[in-house]
């Protein structure tokens, strides 16, 4: 991945350079950047308020992402990343170089920046400062501040841009119509946030870790208070084991890796953490675990025999355990109430989350697991459907980027032919990749033969790819399942023409 | 840097006013007032009148004087204004060849835009005259209410007139502009505009950075002084009646006669509490017994007159911030426009409704054309200071299946903009669909104006419903419509730009422009003559003075009786050039009789 920092690449150009999640490249980033093998630009004082956090280290993921108060629209097209031709810069139109590039640069985010963005103000701006700002940006992009100049191409961008931030500071400045967009930014959020959680295993390990380290210093605690309160049936083994002072010094093996770069901690780390913690409660008398030493514990005078001292000390490993397991399924039991509380309250992305921890705290219990997997598949239907919705309301209002993203996450949860011909046909419509296009249709069409809309879909893929034979040949196709359609008539005799 | 004037054409008056240094100034007529009867008239010898001089004729001559064309600009012959306009109008007005409205003035037809053009050329000329260069750019006012055909036919009036209109804005903006330009303001005005036919009302914020964004307007193009007066003339007729038992609107001289008295009652009911209406012989009786109309008029029965045209103006406003959902608190000054304004009733109204003082800063006959003026400079220099930003005064959409209109940019929507929406084909196998651009605010398309159709073909024959067609709106910074409607299926497009119609087509505006041409051409050319015609005079008066003296110092000798024989036809011969009304030929003439005067003078002076 450090091959891909080339120092003007976003985070969002890395990820889909590399292949990974945006997540994790942050993540990654943000190592490295504590490792010293890469830096952050300070944010540009030129555009201080577009994009603050696509330049500020992010790595460090929030605890439950559904209650961040940050907009999300932007957190996919950083500010700096360009999204124009340079060749438009070209154009013969009586304006600065400069006015030229910034014409362009929020032309082409028109329709993935929040309201707020595009005035670019704070979500908790209030209306004066938003009507200031809007009056200052309206003598940027009004046509009439360049009336009388030769404006090519950029007189209808620049109109268009007008309307947009008319439409932000309309609806900002009115008290009700900001709620409602508040909210809609918020549902979005939402759909972001369960869309993270299902796909951030990070963020769930994390916060399992951070569950279990409270269960091993709960259960030391607890260890302590019972090495003073011998168990009834037992003699008291006095064992002079001062217990680790320091909960933060034990777990700080723990700690490290919270932090490091092994991000994921296996099932066998956690075993060895409670091997390594119980031998240290024991006293050097446990043989280390693997490679790893248990720091070294002064073993205090015993009195008693050898037999009783083992029976001893197996009877309190044995409690030991069962504590930790019990605090375990208590904490588990916590989850799984919270999480049915949550699904009272239709939040569908903590009630996954908390069962998922805690299926992993209790790992072998069936019922939980199964409970957990029918709740994710519930989620990722819902998510979804969302969305679809989203999608369609996208493709509906021309937004074809955001409808080609949400018709594209809506994928896992239903993955329908339909489906697949909609991304394919919003590919098509962005000028996105052909091939992709290709991909997407023809599963389509494999799925659903007797189609004949994805087989079109399809020939306009083929067509997008210069491949006007495949596109004939699929044309035909379709045309022998929907002989009347003229669609498909005038495509052939235009593509016929053209060849 | 060009200089652009601002026009604020009026029902009654309009004004025209320019950029001087940083500041808009008002000019003057060659008669010293800044405003100019909107007044047109054709005398018996054919002679085109404009302004003043119009006005004070049209006592004598009201069948061919025409007042009050903004009434009619850029409607069609059948609505009901018209209708209404034909019963009440002193000229004659008859239906056009494209359904819109012509005029009658002696043996010519005219258009309405033709009309105005040559108001609009008269107020150029006053310009041109003040500022001693020739003017092309010009932004004209409009009534915010205006439709875009009335827009657009005063905008062709503009063309007709030889200027190149760079603008059309709404009057109340253009107040709005005059009131608070380069002044730094914060804060949201009501523009009341009570004209002398057409009444607006606008909310506008004025914000930092020179923006002035109008929030909201509304009106009623058929409600100003004009009916007012009418509510006089209507209140002395009937009186008039009662007494006499004889209808004075069957005598079209009485009725301009009343007409003149009624907006003259109602001026001077602004400043006193009663006022008499004098008008002696208005109306000979069958037995050639002349009779006079004679009555008092209070302020309190002006009042009791008007007072729901004063109360519909109140209603106005109140939906005017109903649109703006603004509360009469948020409403921070007030600015009265137009002459109507000064009544003290309307101002009492206003002041109520709003709950303050209207302002009273503006001149309210001037500051449209000030802010016109405003606008225009702004556009052209450099150094912009300001941005105005309008609205779409009404709804633009298309009709649909069964006669709906269907809405696509609402009223009140800043411009530029645009939207789009989603319809579907209403029959099976429908192979084309009719696209009707209307404009209005009633659910019924009937109820509203239609701007122009097109015909989106090609469409895939699939049942109704299955087809999906994609309708785009666009209003650009000129105020430009267009309209495209998209196949979504098979992407087949179609579009238009919507070019209103005043009523007019291209060619009928080119042969107008030629013809104000033609007209400019006679006009200066006719000044020129009266100016040499009068040197002339001023020469042949002085000869004729002379002569008797002549006469007796060298009227003896023969070389005397030759020079007057001389001088005699030389006045002869400039009497004829004159009466042949060639100034090229009286200029002649005036040079022999300058020698003449100059040889005369030296006689008298050596004998």
């Amino acid at each position: 991945m450090l091959s891909r920092v080339d120092g003007s690449s976003s985070e969002l150009e890395i990820a889909s350079a590399t292949g990974l999640e945006a997540a994790q490249v942050t993540a990654t980033l943000s190592r490295l950047a504590e490792l010293g093998a890469v830096r952050f630009e300070t944010p540009s004082s030129e555009r201080p308020r577009v994009a603050p956090r696509s330049s500020t280290p992010s790595g460090r993921l929030t605890l439950k992402p559904a209650v961040e108060a940050q907009v999300v629209h932007i957190s996919e097209h950083p500010g700096s990343s360009v999204r124009y031709d340079a060749k438009e810069l070209e154009e013969a139109a009586d304006l600065e170089p400069e006015r030229k590039r910034r014409i362009l640069d929020v032309f082409y985010r028109l329709e993935t920046l929040s309201h707020y963005e595009i005035l670019e103000v704070e979500p908790s701006a209030d209306r004066r400062q938003i009507k200031a700002r809007y009056y200052e940006v309206v003598n940027v992009f009004h046509p009439d501040r360049y009336f009388g100049r030769a404006l090519g191409s950029f007189k209808p961008k620049l109109e268009k841009i007008f309307q947009r931030i008319t439409e932000a500071h309309d609806i900002l400045t009115r008290s009700e119509a900001r709620a409602e967009y508040d909210a809609y930014l918020t549902r979005h959020r939402g759909t972001e946030a369960l869309h993270r959680l299902l796909t951030d295993e990070q963020a769930r390990a994390k916060e399992l870790r951070e569950i279990e380290d409270r269960i091993l210093a709960e259960a030391r605690i607890g260890d302590r208070n019972e090495s003073l309160r011998p168990p009834p049936s037992q003699m008291a083994p006095r064992i002079a084991t001062p217990a680790p002072s320091d909960p933060a010094r034990a777990s700080d093996p723990g700690r490290a890796s919270l932090t490091g770069e092994a991000p994921q901690r296996t099932a066998s780390d956690t075993t060895d953490l409670r091997r390594r913690v119980l031998a240290r409660k024991l006293g050097g008398s446990l043989p280390p675990p693997g490679a790893r030493s248990a720091p070294a514990t002064p073993v205090a005078p015993v009195t008693s025999s050898p037999e009783t001292r083992e029976r001893a000390v197996q009877e309190l490993k044995r409690r030991y355990e069962e504590r930790l397991l019990d605090a375990r399924r208590k904490k588990a039991e916590e989850l799984v109430a919270q999480a049915d509380a949550d699904l009272g309250r239709n939040n569908l992305a903590d009630a996954v989350n908390s069962l998922r921890i805690a299926t992993s705290l209790v790992p072998g219990d069936d019922r939980l697991s199964g409970r957990a997997r029918e709740l994710e598949s519930r989620a990722q239907r819902h998510l979804s459907d969302r969305y679809l919705e989203q999608a369609s309301y996208e493709e509906r209002e021309g937004r074809f980027h955001d409808a080609l993203r949400s018709y594209t996450r809506a994928l896992p949860g239903n993955p329908s032919p339909a489906l697949h011909d909609r991304i394919a046909y919003c590919l098509l419509s962005v000028g996105g990749d052909a091939k992709k296009a290709i991909d997407h249709a023809r599963n389509a069409v494999r799925e659903a033969p007797d189609k004949p809309a994805f087989r079109v879909t399809l020939a306009r893929a083929f067509i997008a790819a210069n491949m006007t034979e495949s596109a004939l040949a699929e044309l035909e196709r379709a045309k022998t399942l929907a002989p009347s359609d003229d669609t498909i008539t005038n495509l052939i005799r235009r593509l016929k023409r053209g060849a | 840097m060009e200089r652009v004037i601002g026009i604020d054409l009026g029902t009654t008056n309009s004004c025209v006013s320019v950029f001087e240094g940083d500041q808009p100034a008002v000019i003057s007529n060659r008669g010293g007032y800044k405003t100019t009867p909107s007044v047109v008239a054709v005398t018996e010898a054919g002679k085109r009148l404009v302004g003043h001089i119009a006005k004070r004729q049209a006592i004598t001559n009201a069948e061919n004087t025409v007042y009050a064309a903004k009434r009619l600009i850029g409607r069609k012959w059948s609505s009901p204004q018209v209708k209404n306009a034909v019963l009440t109008s002193s000229y004659a007005i008859n239906e056009g060849p494209h359904g819109d409205v012509r005029i009658r003035l002696r043996d010519k037809t005219y258009s309405v835009p033709e009309i105005s053009s040559i108001v609009l050329q008269e107020m150029k000329i006053i310009a041109e005259d003040y500022l001693g260069e020739p003017v092309r750019k010009a932004v004209i006012t409009v009534p915010a209410y205006f439709n875009d055909n009335q827009r657009q036919a005063t905008k062709d009036a503009g063309t007709i007139a030889g200027l190149d209109v760079i603008r059309i804005i709404n009057e109340p903006t253009a107040a709005a502009l005059a009131y608070g330009y380069g002044k730094d303001l914060d804060r949201t005005v009501a523009v009341y505009d009570l004209g002398g036919g057409t009444f607006d009302v606008s909310i506008l914020e004025i914000g930092s950075s020179g923006v002035f964004k109008v929030i909201s307007t509304t009106g009623d193009t058929f409600l100003g002084g004009e009916d007012f007066d009418a509510r006089i003339i209507d209140w002395l007729v009937s009186g008039f009646q009662r007494e006499h038992t004889i209808d004075l609107r069957q005598d079209r001289m009485a009725l301009q006669r009343l007409r003149d008295a009624a907006e003259k009652a109602k001026c001077e009911l602004s400043s006193v509490k009663e006022t008499e209406i004098n008008l002696p012989f208005i109306i000979s009786t069958g037995r050639n017994e002349a009779l006079h109309l004679q009555r008092t008029l209070t302020r309190d029965t002006l009042e009791k007159l008007t007072d729901d045209l004063v109360e519909r103006t109140v209603e106005i406003c109140r939906q005017a911030l109903e649109d703006a959902r603004l509360h009469v608190d948020d409403i921070e000054d007030v600015i009265l426009v137009g002459g109507m304004t000064r009544m003290p009733a309307v101002q009492t109204s206003v002041a109520a409704f709003f709950g303050r003082e209207p302002n009273k800063s503006v001149h309210p006959d001037e500051v449209v054309a000030v802010g016109a003026a405003i606008q225009g400079a702004a556009l052209v220099q450099e150094k912009k200071d300001m941005i105005l930003l309008d609205v779409t005064p009404h709804a633009l959409g298309i009709m649909t299946f069964g006669s709906n209109f269907e809405e696509l940019i609402p009223q009140n929507t800043t411009v530029p903009t645009s939207r789009a929406k989603i319809f579907t084909t209403s029959r099976d196998d429908q192979t084309a669909v009719k696209i009707l651009v209307m404009q209005g605010e009633s659910r019924q398309a009937a109820d509203n104006e239609m701007l122009g159709e097109f015909i989106l073909t090609g469409l895939r024959r699939a049942p109704k419903g299955h087809v999906e067609i994609e309708v785009t709106f666009e209003i650009n910074t000129d105020g430009i419509v267009s309209v495209a409607a998209k196949d979504l299926d098979t992407g087949q497009a179609q579009s238009i730009q919507v070019t209103a119609s005043s009523g007019l087509t291209q060619d009928e505006i080119k042969a107008m422009m030629a013809g104000a041409k033609d007209y400019m051409v006679e006009r200066r050319a006719d000044e020129e003559f009266e100016g040499v015609k009068q040197e002339a005079e001023t020469l042949i008066a002085e000869i004729e003075r002379l002569f008797p003296e002549i006469e007796r110092v060298v009227g003896t000798a023969d070389f005397g009786r030759d020079a007057i024989a001389k001088a005699r036809s030389a006045v002869d011969r400039a009497r004829g050039a004159m009466k042949d009304r060639d100034p090229n030929a009286v200029r002649l003439q005036v040079e022999q009789l300058q020698r003449t005067q100059r040889m005369f003078k030296g006689v008298v002076a050596r004998g």
